[in-house]
Protein backbone atom coordinates (compact mmCIF):
# COMPACT_ATOMS: atom_id res chain seq x y z
CA UNK A 1 0.00 0.00 0.00
CA UNK A 2 1.03 3.74 -0.69
CA UNK A 3 3.95 5.34 1.31
CA UNK A 4 3.41 8.54 3.09
CA UNK A 5 6.06 9.80 0.28
CA UNK A 6 3.33 7.89 -1.99
CA UNK A 7 0.51 10.92 -2.26
CA UNK A 8 -1.83 10.51 -4.87
CA UNK A 9 -0.56 14.02 -6.20
CA UNK A 10 3.08 13.10 -6.19
CA UNK A 11 2.14 9.93 -8.09
CA UNK A 12 0.01 10.90 -10.63
CA UNK A 13 -2.99 10.13 -8.42
CA UNK A 14 -5.07 12.86 -9.78
CA UNK A 15 -6.85 11.44 -12.83
CA UNK A 16 -7.66 14.99 -14.55
CA UNK A 17 -4.88 14.69 -16.56
CA UNK A 18 -5.95 11.37 -18.12
CA UNK A 19 -7.54 12.85 -20.83
CA UNK A 20 -9.84 10.84 -22.27
CA UNK A 21 -8.81 7.64 -19.74
CA UNK A 22 -9.82 9.82 -16.54
CA UNK A 23 -13.87 8.76 -16.73
CA UNK A 24 -13.08 4.88 -17.29
CA UNK A 25 -10.44 5.14 -14.83
CA UNK A 26 -12.26 6.54 -11.94
CA UNK A 27 -15.31 4.01 -13.11
CA UNK A 28 -12.98 1.14 -12.26
CA UNK A 29 -11.51 2.68 -9.46
CA UNK A 30 -15.03 2.71 -7.90
CA UNK A 31 -15.97 -0.30 -8.88
CA UNK A 32 -12.77 -2.28 -7.24
CA UNK A 33 -13.44 -0.36 -4.23
CA UNK A 34 -16.10 -2.98 -3.22
CA UNK A 35 -12.92 -5.96 -3.97
CA UNK A 36 -10.76 -7.16 -6.24
CA UNK A 37 -12.48 -8.16 -10.19
CA UNK A 38 -10.93 -8.79 -13.45
CA UNK A 39 -11.69 -7.47 -16.67
CA UNK A 40 -15.00 -8.51 -17.29
CA UNK A 41 -16.18 -8.31 -13.90
CA UNK A 42 -15.66 -4.77 -13.42
CA UNK A 43 -17.12 -4.34 -17.35
CA UNK A 44 -19.98 -6.01 -15.77
CA UNK A 45 -20.37 -4.15 -12.32
CA UNK A 46 -19.42 -0.67 -14.15
CA UNK A 47 -22.46 -1.64 -16.39
CA UNK A 48 -24.90 -2.29 -13.58
CA UNK A 49 -23.68 0.35 -11.61
CA UNK A 50 -23.76 2.97 -13.63
CA UNK A 51 -25.35 2.03 -17.31
CA UNK A 52 -22.01 2.83 -18.94
CA UNK A 53 -20.23 0.01 -20.97
CA UNK A 54 -16.35 0.50 -21.37
CA UNK A 55 -15.48 -1.18 -24.95
CA UNK A 56 -12.15 -3.73 -24.21
CA UNK A 57 -9.78 -1.30 -25.56
CA UNK A 58 -10.82 1.65 -23.12
CA UNK A 59 -11.24 -1.08 -20.06
CA UNK A 60 -7.32 -1.92 -20.67
CA UNK A 61 -5.88 1.37 -21.71
CA UNK A 62 -7.71 3.16 -18.20
CA UNK A 63 -6.30 -0.52 -16.70
CA UNK A 64 -2.47 0.11 -17.47
CA UNK A 65 -2.59 3.83 -16.70
CA UNK A 66 -3.74 3.05 -13.18
CA UNK A 67 -1.52 0.49 -12.63
CA UNK A 68 1.16 2.87 -14.00
CA UNK A 69 0.41 5.41 -11.31
CA UNK A 70 0.01 2.60 -8.81
CA UNK A 71 -3.92 3.45 -7.88
CA UNK A 72 -4.47 -0.74 -8.66
CA UNK A 73 -2.00 -3.49 -8.85
CA UNK A 74 -2.71 -6.84 -10.63
CA UNK A 75 -3.12 -9.94 -8.16
CA UNK A 76 -1.93 -13.79 -9.30
CA UNK A 77 -4.23 -14.77 -12.09
CA UNK A 78 -7.14 -16.91 -11.89
CA UNK A 79 -6.82 -19.04 -15.15
CA UNK A 80 -6.26 -16.92 -17.76
CA UNK A 81 -8.04 -13.93 -15.77
CA UNK A 82 -5.90 -11.51 -14.02
CA UNK A 83 -7.77 -9.37 -11.28
CA UNK A 84 -6.51 -6.63 -9.77
CA UNK A 85 -7.04 -4.55 -6.92
CA UNK A 86 -7.28 -1.20 -5.00
CA UNK A 87 -4.36 0.31 -3.43
CA UNK A 88 -4.32 2.43 -0.49
CA UNK A 89 -3.23 5.27 -2.74
CA UNK A 90 -5.77 4.05 -5.35
CA UNK A 91 -8.44 4.78 -2.87
CA UNK A 92 -7.32 8.12 -1.29
CA UNK A 93 -7.02 9.08 -5.07
CA UNK A 94 -11.12 7.67 -5.55
CA UNK A 95 -11.97 9.62 -2.36
CA UNK A 96 -10.76 12.62 -3.15
CA UNK A 97 -12.49 12.61 -6.83
CA UNK A 98 -15.83 11.27 -5.37
CA UNK A 99 -15.50 14.40 -2.63
CA UNK A 100 -15.07 16.65 -5.02
CA UNK A 101 -17.43 15.23 -7.34
CA UNK A 102 -19.94 15.79 -4.17
CA UNK A 103 -18.91 18.89 -3.68
CA UNK A 104 -19.62 19.76 -7.00
CA UNK A 105 -22.87 18.07 -7.03
CA UNK A 106 -23.93 19.77 -4.23
CA UNK A 107 -23.04 23.17 -4.97
CA UNK A 108 -24.99 22.17 -8.64
CA UNK A 109 -27.85 21.19 -6.87
CA UNK A 110 -27.82 24.14 -4.44
CA UNK A 111 -27.39 26.65 -7.15
CA UNK A 112 -30.85 24.60 -9.28
CA UNK A 113 -32.45 25.16 -6.35
CA UNK A 114 -31.78 28.77 -5.93
CA UNK A 115 -32.43 29.03 -9.71
CA UNK A 116 -35.65 27.19 -9.16
CA UNK A 117 -36.61 29.81 -6.13
CA UNK A 118 -36.19 32.64 -8.52
CA UNK A 119 -38.10 31.04 -11.18
CA UNK B 1 -34.36 -31.94 -35.68
CA UNK B 2 -30.89 -33.57 -34.44
CA UNK B 3 -29.22 -32.34 -37.93
CA UNK B 4 -29.99 -28.56 -37.14
CA UNK B 5 -28.47 -29.02 -33.46
CA UNK B 6 -25.31 -30.72 -35.15
CA UNK B 7 -25.20 -27.57 -37.97
CA UNK B 8 -25.66 -25.31 -34.82
CA UNK B 9 -22.79 -27.15 -33.00
CA UNK B 10 -21.04 -26.77 -35.60
CA UNK B 11 -21.52 -23.05 -36.52
CA UNK B 12 -20.59 -21.93 -33.03
CA UNK B 13 -17.55 -24.26 -33.28
CA UNK B 14 -16.85 -22.45 -36.54
CA UNK B 15 -17.46 -18.76 -35.09
CA UNK B 16 -14.91 -20.20 -31.67
CA UNK B 17 -12.61 -20.56 -34.21
CA UNK B 18 -13.01 -17.42 -35.96
CA UNK B 19 -13.25 -15.45 -33.15
CA UNK B 20 -9.94 -16.89 -31.55
CA UNK B 21 -8.05 -16.28 -35.02
CA UNK B 22 -9.41 -12.38 -34.64
CA UNK B 23 -8.56 -12.40 -31.32
CA UNK B 24 -5.18 -12.90 -32.27
CA UNK B 25 -4.94 -10.74 -34.85
CA UNK B 26 -6.35 -8.25 -32.75
CA UNK B 27 -3.74 -8.97 -30.35
CA UNK B 28 -1.28 -8.12 -33.32
CA UNK B 29 -2.12 -4.65 -33.48
CA UNK B 30 -0.49 -4.16 -30.19
CA UNK B 31 2.58 -3.53 -29.35
CA UNK B 32 4.67 -6.16 -28.13
CA UNK B 33 5.13 -5.02 -25.24
CA UNK B 34 1.94 -4.58 -24.16
CA UNK B 35 1.02 -7.92 -25.31
CA UNK B 36 3.83 -9.34 -22.81
CA UNK B 37 2.38 -7.56 -20.38
CA UNK B 38 -1.47 -8.05 -21.00
CA UNK B 39 -2.12 -10.45 -23.83
CA UNK B 40 -3.20 -13.51 -21.94
CA UNK B 41 -5.69 -11.97 -19.68
CA UNK B 42 -7.24 -9.02 -22.28
CA UNK B 43 -7.24 -12.01 -24.58
CA UNK B 44 -9.82 -14.07 -22.03
CA UNK B 45 -11.86 -11.13 -21.33
CA UNK B 46 -11.80 -10.80 -25.83
CA UNK B 47 -13.19 -14.11 -25.37
CA UNK B 48 -15.89 -13.65 -23.25
CA UNK B 49 -17.23 -10.42 -24.71
CA UNK B 50 -20.29 -10.26 -27.62
CA UNK B 51 -18.73 -9.14 -30.58
CA UNK B 52 -20.30 -6.14 -31.78
CA UNK B 53 -18.48 -3.14 -34.36
CA UNK B 54 -18.47 -1.08 -31.76
CA UNK B 55 -16.42 -3.46 -29.62
CA UNK B 56 -14.07 -3.88 -32.64
CA UNK B 57 -13.66 -0.36 -33.39
CA UNK B 58 -13.35 0.26 -29.46
CA UNK B 59 -10.13 -2.35 -29.13
CA UNK B 60 -8.40 -0.83 -32.43
CA UNK B 61 -8.60 2.48 -30.38
CA UNK B 62 -7.44 1.24 -27.63
CA UNK B 63 -3.98 -0.97 -29.72
CA UNK B 64 -3.70 2.76 -31.64
CA UNK B 65 -3.45 4.28 -27.79
CA UNK B 66 -0.83 1.78 -26.98
CA UNK B 67 1.05 2.89 -30.03
CA UNK B 68 1.16 6.29 -29.11
CA UNK B 69 1.70 6.03 -25.31
CA UNK B 70 3.95 3.14 -24.60
CA UNK B 71 4.59 1.88 -20.81
CA UNK B 72 7.59 0.89 -18.78
CA UNK B 73 5.99 -1.71 -18.40
CA UNK B 74 8.49 -4.02 -16.50
CA UNK B 75 8.40 -1.50 -13.97
CA UNK B 76 4.07 -1.31 -13.85
CA UNK B 77 3.34 -2.00 -9.97
CA UNK B 78 6.83 -1.98 -8.21
CA UNK B 79 5.56 -4.81 -6.26
CA UNK B 80 4.05 -7.38 -8.48
CA UNK B 81 5.68 -8.03 -11.41
CA UNK B 82 4.01 -8.56 -14.47
CA UNK B 83 6.37 -11.73 -15.14
CA UNK B 84 4.85 -15.40 -13.31
CA UNK B 85 7.84 -16.14 -10.67
CA UNK B 86 8.33 -19.21 -13.12
CA UNK B 87 9.13 -16.92 -15.92
CA UNK B 88 11.29 -15.00 -13.62
CA UNK B 89 12.97 -18.20 -12.19
CA UNK B 90 13.93 -18.78 -15.86
CA UNK B 91 14.83 -15.76 -16.54
CA UNK B 92 17.64 -15.45 -13.79
CA UNK B 93 18.97 -19.17 -14.64
CA UNK B 94 19.71 -18.18 -17.92
CA UNK B 95 21.44 -14.71 -16.64
CA UNK B 96 23.45 -16.86 -14.43
CA UNK B 97 24.62 -19.94 -17.14
CA UNK B 98 25.26 -16.36 -19.42
CA UNK B 99 28.00 -15.24 -16.60
CA UNK B 100 29.28 -18.91 -15.95
CA UNK B 101 30.09 -18.62 -19.54
CA UNK B 102 31.65 -15.66 -19.26
CA UNK B 103 33.69 -16.93 -15.88
CA UNK B 104 34.25 -19.93 -18.47
CA UNK B 105 35.74 -17.85 -21.25
CA UNK B 106 38.39 -16.00 -18.94
CA UNK B 107 39.37 -19.82 -17.84
CA UNK B 108 39.37 -21.21 -21.60
CA UNK B 109 41.63 -17.52 -22.55
CA UNK B 110 44.22 -18.36 -19.58
CA UNK B 111 44.32 -22.21 -20.90
CA UNK B 112 44.92 -21.00 -24.40
CA UNK B 113 48.16 -18.76 -23.27
CA UNK B 114 49.41 -21.63 -21.64
CA UNK B 115 50.20 -23.15 -25.02
CA UNK B 116 52.16 -20.23 -26.15
CA UNK B 117 54.49 -20.36 -28.07
CA UNK B 118 52.80 -23.74 -29.47
CA UNK B 119 55.75 -25.49 -31.33
CA UNK B 120 56.60 -27.72 -28.45
CA UNK B 121 53.25 -28.35 -27.48
CA UNK B 122 52.95 -28.95 -31.53
CA UNK B 123 55.80 -31.42 -31.08
CA UNK B 124 54.12 -33.78 -28.87
CA UNK B 125 50.65 -33.30 -30.39
CA UNK B 126 51.76 -34.85 -33.66
CA UNK B 127 53.40 -37.87 -31.87
CA UNK B 128 50.63 -38.67 -29.79
CA UNK B 129 47.31 -38.52 -31.24
CA UNK B 130 45.43 -38.33 -28.34
CA UNK B 131 47.23 -35.37 -27.20
CA UNK B 132 45.99 -33.93 -30.26
CA UNK B 133 42.44 -35.19 -29.82
CA UNK B 134 42.03 -33.84 -26.02
CA UNK B 135 43.43 -30.29 -27.23
CA UNK B 136 40.89 -30.23 -30.20
CA UNK B 137 38.38 -31.23 -27.76
CA UNK B 138 39.10 -28.47 -25.60
CA UNK B 139 38.56 -26.29 -28.63
CA UNK B 140 35.51 -27.99 -30.09
CA UNK B 141 33.65 -27.87 -26.82
CA UNK B 142 34.80 -23.77 -26.47
CA UNK B 143 33.29 -23.12 -30.04
CA UNK B 144 29.92 -25.18 -29.62
CA UNK B 145 29.04 -23.39 -26.35
CA UNK B 146 29.90 -20.08 -27.91
CA UNK B 147 28.12 -20.70 -30.78
CA UNK B 148 24.86 -21.80 -28.68
CA UNK B 149 25.45 -18.74 -26.33
CA UNK B 150 24.96 -16.72 -29.40
CA UNK B 151 22.53 -18.80 -30.75
CA UNK B 152 20.32 -18.49 -27.29
CA UNK B 153 21.40 -14.62 -26.48
CA UNK B 154 20.97 -12.67 -29.92
CA UNK B 155 16.93 -13.93 -29.63
CA UNK B 156 16.76 -12.87 -26.20
CA UNK B 157 18.72 -9.31 -27.05
CA UNK B 158 17.03 -8.71 -29.81
CA UNK B 159 13.50 -9.12 -27.89
CA UNK B 160 14.86 -6.95 -25.12
CA UNK B 161 16.19 -4.03 -27.20
CA UNK B 162 12.98 -3.95 -29.39
CA UNK B 163 10.45 -3.93 -26.46
CA UNK B 164 13.42 -1.22 -24.47
CA UNK B 165 13.15 0.61 -27.76
CA UNK B 166 9.00 0.94 -28.18
CA UNK B 167 8.65 1.35 -24.52
CA UNK B 168 11.66 4.48 -24.47
CA UNK B 169 13.19 2.76 -21.54
CA UNK B 170 16.72 4.19 -22.62
CA UNK B 171 18.40 3.48 -19.79
CA UNK B 172 17.92 -0.45 -20.55
CA UNK B 173 18.54 0.56 -24.47
CA UNK B 174 22.14 2.18 -23.07
CA UNK B 175 23.08 -1.35 -21.37
CA UNK B 176 22.73 -3.28 -24.65
CA UNK B 177 24.91 -0.15 -26.87
CA UNK B 178 27.23 -0.06 -23.56
CA UNK B 179 28.83 -3.66 -25.32
CA UNK B 180 28.72 -2.72 -28.52
CA UNK B 181 30.23 0.41 -27.92
CA UNK B 182 33.66 -1.44 -25.62
CA UNK B 183 33.33 -4.04 -28.75
CA UNK B 184 34.17 -0.69 -31.27
CA UNK B 185 37.02 0.84 -28.54
CA UNK B 186 38.29 -2.78 -27.99
CA UNK B 187 38.55 -3.80 -32.06
CA UNK B 188 40.23 -0.39 -32.47
CA UNK B 189 42.86 -0.76 -29.72
CA UNK B 190 43.73 -4.25 -30.84
CA UNK B 191 43.76 -2.99 -34.92
CA UNK B 192 46.04 -0.27 -33.65
CA UNK B 193 48.63 -2.80 -31.20
CA UNK B 194 48.54 -5.25 -33.77
CA UNK B 195 49.69 -2.49 -37.00
CA UNK B 196 52.83 -1.57 -34.22
CA UNK B 197 53.49 -5.53 -34.05
CA UNK B 198 53.52 -5.99 -37.45
CA UNK B 199 55.39 -2.74 -38.76
CA UNK B 200 58.17 -3.63 -35.85
CA UNK B 201 57.74 -0.67 -33.56
CA UNK B 202 56.40 -2.63 -30.31
CA UNK B 203 59.98 -2.97 -29.11
CA UNK B 204 59.84 -3.07 -25.06
CA UNK B 205 59.79 0.33 -23.84
CA UNK B 206 57.75 1.96 -21.02
CA UNK B 207 55.19 3.02 -23.64
CA UNK B 208 54.79 -0.08 -24.96
CA UNK B 209 54.51 -1.89 -21.89
CA UNK B 210 52.47 0.42 -21.03
CA UNK B 211 50.67 0.01 -23.99
CA UNK B 212 50.50 -3.59 -23.70
CA UNK B 213 49.39 -3.89 -19.96
CA UNK B 214 46.55 -1.22 -21.00
CA UNK B 215 45.32 -3.23 -23.84
CA UNK B 216 44.95 -6.19 -21.30
CA UNK B 217 43.23 -4.29 -18.61
CA UNK B 218 40.77 -3.01 -21.25
CA UNK B 219 40.02 -6.86 -22.47
CA UNK B 220 39.21 -7.76 -18.43
CA UNK B 221 36.84 -4.67 -17.79
CA UNK B 222 35.70 -5.20 -21.63
CA UNK B 223 34.60 -8.89 -20.92
CA UNK B 224 33.11 -7.82 -17.07
CA UNK B 225 31.46 -4.41 -17.95
CA UNK B 226 30.12 -6.09 -20.85
CA UNK B 227 28.80 -9.53 -18.78
CA UNK B 228 27.42 -7.06 -16.32
CA UNK B 229 25.67 -5.07 -18.78
CA UNK B 230 23.94 -7.78 -20.82
CA UNK B 231 22.70 -9.23 -17.45
CA UNK B 232 21.17 -6.04 -15.80
CA UNK B 233 19.93 -5.27 -19.50
CA UNK B 234 18.27 -8.80 -19.28
CA UNK B 235 16.80 -9.01 -15.92
CA UNK B 236 15.19 -5.60 -16.33
CA UNK B 237 12.96 -7.20 -19.13
CA UNK B 238 9.84 -8.83 -19.40
CA UNK B 239 10.18 -11.91 -21.82
CA UNK B 240 7.19 -14.22 -22.88
CA UNK B 241 7.59 -17.57 -21.60
CA UNK B 242 8.41 -18.93 -25.08
CA UNK B 243 11.35 -16.50 -25.59
CA UNK B 244 12.74 -18.15 -22.23
CA UNK B 245 12.39 -21.66 -22.99
CA UNK B 246 13.88 -21.11 -26.39
CA UNK B 247 16.52 -20.15 -24.68
CA UNK B 248 17.39 -23.00 -22.56
CA UNK B 249 17.67 -25.86 -25.18
CA UNK B 250 21.10 -23.65 -26.24
CA UNK B 251 21.62 -23.15 -22.91
CA UNK B 252 21.87 -27.01 -22.55
CA UNK B 253 24.31 -27.45 -25.27
CA UNK B 254 25.83 -24.37 -23.90
CA UNK B 255 27.01 -26.41 -21.06
CA UNK B 256 27.49 -29.93 -22.88
CA UNK B 257 30.08 -27.32 -24.67
CA UNK B 258 31.78 -26.72 -21.95
CA UNK B 259 32.01 -30.46 -20.37
CA UNK B 260 33.14 -31.18 -23.04
CA UNK B 261 36.02 -28.36 -22.85
CA UNK B 262 36.71 -29.32 -19.28
CA UNK B 263 37.35 -33.32 -19.97
CA UNK B 264 39.37 -32.50 -22.66
CA UNK B 265 41.55 -29.94 -20.77
CA UNK B 266 41.78 -32.80 -18.25
CA UNK B 267 42.75 -35.50 -20.39
CA UNK B 268 44.95 -33.65 -22.19
CA UNK B 269 46.78 -32.44 -19.01
CA UNK B 270 47.33 -35.46 -17.68
CA UNK B 271 48.74 -37.67 -21.07
CA UNK B 272 50.83 -34.53 -21.63
CA UNK B 273 52.14 -35.01 -17.89
CA UNK B 274 52.67 -38.63 -19.26
CA UNK B 275 54.06 -38.87 -22.38
CA UNK B 276 55.84 -35.66 -22.11
CA UNK B 277 56.73 -34.72 -18.32
CA UNK B 278 59.64 -32.45 -19.50
CA UNK B 279 57.12 -29.61 -21.00
CA UNK B 280 56.11 -28.73 -17.10
CA UNK B 281 58.11 -26.45 -15.73
CA UNK B 282 57.47 -26.98 -12.30
CA UNK B 283 54.36 -26.50 -10.00
CA UNK B 284 54.39 -22.49 -10.43
CA UNK B 285 51.60 -20.03 -9.88
CA UNK B 286 49.04 -19.19 -11.83
CA UNK B 287 50.99 -16.81 -14.00
CA UNK B 288 54.01 -19.38 -14.52
CA UNK B 289 53.04 -20.22 -17.82
CA UNK B 290 54.89 -19.71 -20.82
CA UNK B 291 52.93 -17.35 -22.28
CA UNK B 292 53.31 -15.08 -19.40
CA UNK B 293 56.92 -14.89 -18.33
CA UNK B 294 58.32 -15.77 -22.10
CA UNK B 295 58.73 -18.28 -24.64
CA UNK B 296 60.01 -20.71 -22.42
CA UNK B 297 58.13 -23.41 -24.29
CA UNK B 298 56.65 -25.11 -21.01
CA UNK B 299 53.99 -24.95 -19.15
CA UNK B 300 53.32 -24.40 -14.90
CA UNK B 301 51.62 -26.95 -13.11
CA UNK B 302 49.92 -24.32 -11.02
CA UNK B 303 48.27 -22.36 -14.01
CA UNK B 304 47.18 -25.57 -15.66
CA UNK B 305 45.20 -26.59 -12.09
CA UNK B 306 43.96 -22.65 -11.76
CA UNK B 307 42.50 -23.04 -15.18
CA UNK B 308 40.81 -26.32 -15.50
CA UNK B 309 39.54 -25.41 -11.97
CA UNK B 310 38.14 -21.84 -12.94
CA UNK B 311 36.44 -24.10 -15.84
CA UNK B 312 35.15 -26.71 -13.67
CA UNK B 313 33.88 -23.86 -11.20
CA UNK B 314 32.49 -22.23 -14.59
CA UNK B 315 30.94 -25.03 -15.22
CA UNK B 316 29.53 -26.50 -12.35
CA UNK B 317 27.82 -23.33 -11.75
CA UNK B 318 26.13 -23.08 -15.09
CA UNK B 319 24.77 -26.92 -14.51
CA UNK B 320 22.98 -25.54 -11.15
CA UNK B 321 21.41 -23.03 -12.66
CA UNK B 322 20.26 -25.09 -15.77
CA UNK B 323 19.02 -27.78 -13.46
CA UNK B 324 17.47 -25.13 -11.19
CA UNK B 325 15.79 -23.47 -14.64
CA UNK B 326 14.40 -26.70 -15.87
CA UNK B 327 12.27 -26.96 -12.76
CA UNK B 328 10.70 -23.47 -13.99
CA UNK B 329 10.50 -24.50 -17.41
CA UNK B 330 7.34 -26.43 -17.36
CA UNK B 331 5.62 -23.73 -15.11
CA UNK B 332 6.91 -20.28 -17.51
CA UNK B 333 4.51 -21.36 -20.03
CA UNK B 334 3.22 -18.22 -20.80
CA UNK B 335 5.94 -15.99 -19.08
CA UNK B 336 4.72 -12.75 -19.05
CA UNK B 337 0.80 -14.13 -18.57
CA UNK B 338 0.38 -17.86 -17.39
CA UNK B 339 -1.68 -18.85 -20.77
CA UNK B 340 -1.69 -19.90 -24.09
CA UNK B 341 -2.80 -16.85 -25.37
CA UNK B 342 -0.05 -14.65 -25.18
CA UNK B 343 2.14 -17.29 -26.75
CA UNK B 344 -0.55 -17.22 -29.86
CA UNK B 345 -0.05 -13.06 -29.24
CA UNK B 346 3.66 -12.97 -29.22
CA UNK B 347 4.42 -16.09 -31.89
Amino acid sequence: MGTERDTPEATGGDLGDLGRFSDPSLLILASLAAGPKHGYAMMEDIEQMTGVRLGPGTLYGALSRLEQRRLIEPLASEDRRRPYRLTGLGARALREQLTSLESFASTGLERLGQAGALG
Amino acid sequence: MLDRNDARHADAAGWARVKLRLIHWLLCLYPLVWRARYADEYAALLEEITWTPWNLADIVLGALDARLHPLPLYATSGRVSSMSAAARRLRAAEIAIFCAFAGFVVSYISFQRLTDPSAPFDAVANAHLDVFLAYQGVQAGMYLALTAVMVAGFPVAFVAVRQAWMARQWDVVRLFATPIILTALFLGYTAALSLRTNTGSLHPNTFNIILLLGWILFAGLYGVVSAITISVGVARTTFAGRVLRYALIPGVVAILGMLLSLVSGIVWGVRLFIVAPQIYGGFGGACASAGCLGPRGDIGMGSLAVDLTLMAISTLMALAALLWGFGARGRARGGANSGAAAEVALA
